[in-house]
């Protein structure tokens, strides 16, 4: 393992998918779901976020938080990232939801792309 | 009556009527005083006796028939012997008006017969007038008669003449047609001729396509076998290429180890710099592996060469063999529509063969009943001659019914009628005009009278010396001709029409001659003019031509 | 130790590995050169996952051990032109970034090659960046990649 990353681990997760990249959230930090047309709608952190697609729920993830090299060319915001089903994911900072996900128009705190974690 | 007998009036001959009753009466006379004197006689007695009372009778009659007669039969005598002159002239006149009036009958002349007729006591003259009046009717009925006639004539002579063209007509139609048969026969010989030859030449055909469906029929099966041969090698070529396909795959697979291996060689060069100086020995491992990959990869690289070369062939192989099945195939399409086509021809050859025996009998059939056709027209245009010497008679028994009419017509103008279509009276009305028109009228007023009779062809006014003094013709009916003689050059005294006229002071009719104005047969109608004291003056004449008198 | 001949195309060796020893890659028309000592492993192409809003040279996020692992485009860090579509691309897994921070990054290649030495001193200067200069391996210029630049934020 590397020495740069360190897993976390979490309780329950909400696995979605919007764009074709799959989401993590956290499922304390999950204010509300609801169906919206074809997509659903996400209520974290006070922000509504838009998702295609409610993969399912996940007891546990090892989460590692963004690397540097990632952060320097993906400036949105994150709680880390994680693996699921071999396939990685980027885990939802409910204080700071991702632009990616949110809805225009939609109300919440914007991110300046400097995340930390 | 004889003319003379008026001449003894005269002689106070007494009329037959009265000759008879004094005859008679005395007659009556003698046998009363013979039967008087007779019965007296008879009567006597005997011997002084009385004489019985039919004695007395008969004396009583005697003397009463005595006393009659002198009492009544003497003096009538005797005024009949006073009157009896007055009578004769009376008689003598009635006679000559008579005369006169059956004279003027019997030449025809009505009108003045009915002059006569008129002066004579009443119911004379009512009876005789009646008898001319009827003679006069029957004179018309006859005119008119005549010239139905001649009008039925001239249309009977023009349905002659009609149909005589429509004989000439069909007889030219008829040899036209039986030129065209002639010419449809000869035809029909050089059709049947065609057709023999024809027939030859399809059997000729049908032996050549006996041979040609054969040698197609070989043909055929030589390119089934090469289909066949080629379909062989298009199958082995498939297979060929599947198995080349396959090796493709295994070439892909032994890449794909290559690489894999080249990856591994790689990875564990990684891993021998990792564990330093004790991976050096790994290291050469790894790098003898890499090569091993490289060798691989180049081999694969060089059986890939080589294949795709083989896949080419292979490839060009089938794209040949496509191509020769293709053409086999067009090749076997073609044998065989060649050889349906061969068939096709001799099927054609037999029918052409058939139809041409077909022809060339239907053709001596049509040869025969185009010769019974030619026959056929023959008989018509015989019958057509016949009939058109049938019509030819026709005409001519219309010429001679025309003929008779026109005689008949002049029978009945020989009659003077007072009727405006008796030319008698009609020339006679015109010489009453003429005299007494002035001599420098004369002609205009003789112009106007012809121009008014579109039936007259000429009228003319002679004097006595026989020179026309006045002359006019008809321009309607002119038409231009040539005039054949100049009329006022001739004497007319010679004329027939003025001989008959000049002695008879009477009208005249003349039977048909030849007219010397243009040559045509005309007759005249003549009447003499007379002064107002019966001075004859000279003679009025109108030609009237013969194809024209029906016009009257 | 043995000394393989070198084949056509491949870099001169001698006497093993060393400090020199570069991983030779292709990434579009350029031939990279990467520490040795840095690659961590070369794999066939990791299946990644593009994240929205991510510049050019971030090609998205791989699974690699059970571990996220995002995976950079060394054409697009390099600036090289595009070569031909790559017949057997491969992510190489290499430590970036200090060495007391390093983290893993995958980096997407057209191929690669061989192992070969580059000596250090033969590496002439860049412009900077993520290329730390250019050295001839066999007579062919490579491009020697800044690892250690490309970890950590700037």
């Amino acid at each position: 393992m590397s020495p740069a990353l360190h897993p976390v681990a979490q309780r329950g997760y909400l696995l979605v998918r919007r764009d074709g990249v799959l989401w993590g959230v956290e499922n304390g930090a999950v204010e509300g779901l609801s169906r919206h047309g074809a997509q659903f709608r996400l209520a974290v952190g006070g922000a509504e976020l838009g998702v295609d697609e409610v993969v399912g729920v996940v007891a546990e993830l090892a989460v590692w938080p963004l690397t540097g090299a990632l952060r320097r060319f993906w400036p949105d915001t994150a709680g880390g990232l994680a693996v699921h089903a071999e396939a990685p994911l980027v885990i939802v900072d409910p204080q700071r939801p991702p632009r990616a996900l949110r809805i225009a128009g939609s109300e919440g705190e914007m991110s300046d792309g400097e995340g930390r974690h | 009556m004889d003319p003379e007998s008026t001449v003894r009036a005269g002689e106070h001959t007494l009329p037959e009527w009265a000759t008879r009753f004094t005859d008679n009466a005395l007659v009556g006379w003698i046998v009363i005083v013979g039967l008087t004197v007779l019965g007296f006689l008879l009567f006597l007695p005997g011997a002084g006796g009385p004489p019985p009372w039919p004695a007395w009778l008969f004396v009583a009659i005697g003397v009463v028939g005595i006393a009659a007669y002198g009492l009544k039969v003497y003096p009538f005598f005797r005024r009949l012997e006073r009157r009896l002159p007055e009578t004769q002239e009376q008689w003598q006149r009635l006679e000559s008006k008579l005369i006169a009036a059956f004279e003027e009958l019997g030449a025809g002349d009505l009108v003045r017969s009915n002059q006569h007729a008129r002066m004579l006591p009443d119911r004379l003259s009512r009876v005789l007038l009646a008898a001319s009046d009827a003679l006069s009717v029957l004179a018309q009925q006859i005119q008119d008669s005549s010239i139905e006639v001649a009008s039925s004539a001239d249309e009977v002579n023009q349905i002659a003449s009609d149909l005589a063209s429509g004989s000439s007509e069909q007889a030219a139609s008829v040899v036209e047609i039986t030129a065209a048969m002639e010419e449809l026969a000869r035809t029909a010989s050089q059709i049947a001729e065609n057709a023999t030859r024809q027939a030859g030449l399809a059997a000729k055909a049908e032996s050549s396509g006996d041979a040609g469906a054969v040698a197609v029929d070989e043909a055929v099966s030589g390119v089934e076998e090469v289909q066949k041969r080629i379909t062989a090698i298009s199958q082995r070529a498939d297979a060929l290429g599947t198995r080349s396909k396959e090796i493709y795959r295994v070439l892909e697979l032994i890449n794909e180890i290559a690489q894999e291996t080249h990856i591994l060689s790689l990875n564990a060069a990684i891993e021998a710099v990792a564990a330093g100086a004790d991976g050096r020995r790994f290291a050469v491992v790894a790098e003898e592996v890499r090569h091993l990959a490289h060798r691989s990869q180049e081999s694969v690289d060089s059986v890939r060469g080589l294949l795709d070369e083989f896949s080419s062939s292979i490839r060009a192989t089938i794209v040949a063999t496509e191509e020769g099945m293709k053409e086999a195939g067009r090749v076997l399409e073609r044998s065989r529509a060649a050889s349906t086509a061969i068939a096709e021809l001799r099927l054609a050859s037999g029918d052409t063969s058939r139809v041409a025996q077909q022809i060339s009998l239907a053709t001596q059939q049509q040869n025969a009943a185009s010769d019974e056709v030619v026959m056929t027209l023959r008989e018509v245009s015989l019958v057509v001659q016949r009939m058109t010497g049938g019509l030819k008679n026709l005409s001519t028994t219309a010429d001679r019914l025309n003929h008779l009419g026109l005689t008949i017509q002049l029978l009945a103008q020989s009659f003077h009628l007072d009727s405006p279509r008796s030319l008698k009276n009609l020339v006679e009305e015109w010489a009453k005009k003429l005299q007494k028109a002035g001599s420098s009228e004369l002609e205009a007023q003789l112009d106007e009278l012809v121009q008014g009779a579109p039936f007259i062809q000429m009228g003319y006014f002679v004097d006595t010396t026989g020179f026309t003094v006045a002359l006019a013709y008809n321009r309607s009916l002119h038409n231009g001709h040539q005039i054949a003689v100049n009329l006022r050059e001739l004497d007319m005294t010679k004329r027939p029409w003025y001989r008959i006229v000049s002695r008879e002071k009477r009208s005249a009719l003349t039977p048909p001659y030849e007219s010397l104005f243009n040559g045509e047969k005309v007759f005249t109608v003549a009447s003499p003019i007379l002064g107002r004291d019966g001075t004859f003056m000279g003679v009025v004449g109108v030609d009237i031509n013969v194809t024209g008198w029906t016009r009257i | 130790m043995t000394t393989a001949e070198p084949l056509v195309g491949t870099g001169r060796r001698r006497g093993g590995l060393s400090a020199g020893s570069h991983l030779l890659v292709q990434a579009g028309e350029y031939v990279c050169a990467l520490p040795l000592r840095s690659v961590r492993r070369v794999l066939r192409a990791l299946t990644v996952h593009p994240l929205p809003g991510a510049t050019d040279e971030l090609k998205g996020l791989a699974e690699f051990g059970g571990e996220p692992l995002p995976v950079l485009e060394l054409s697009r860090l390099i600036g090289a032109p595009p070569g031909a579509k790559p017949a057997h691309p491969v992510t190489i897994v290499v430590w970036v970034g200090p060495q007391d921070a390093r983290e893993l990054v995958g980096l997407a290649a057209d191929a690669a090659l061989e192992v070969s030495e580059v000596q250090l001193t033969s590496v002439v200067a860049g412009e900077g960046g993520f290329v730390l200069g250019e050295a001839l391996v066999d007579g062919a210029v490579v491009r020697v990649v800044n690892l250690e630049a490309l970890g950590g934020d700037r």
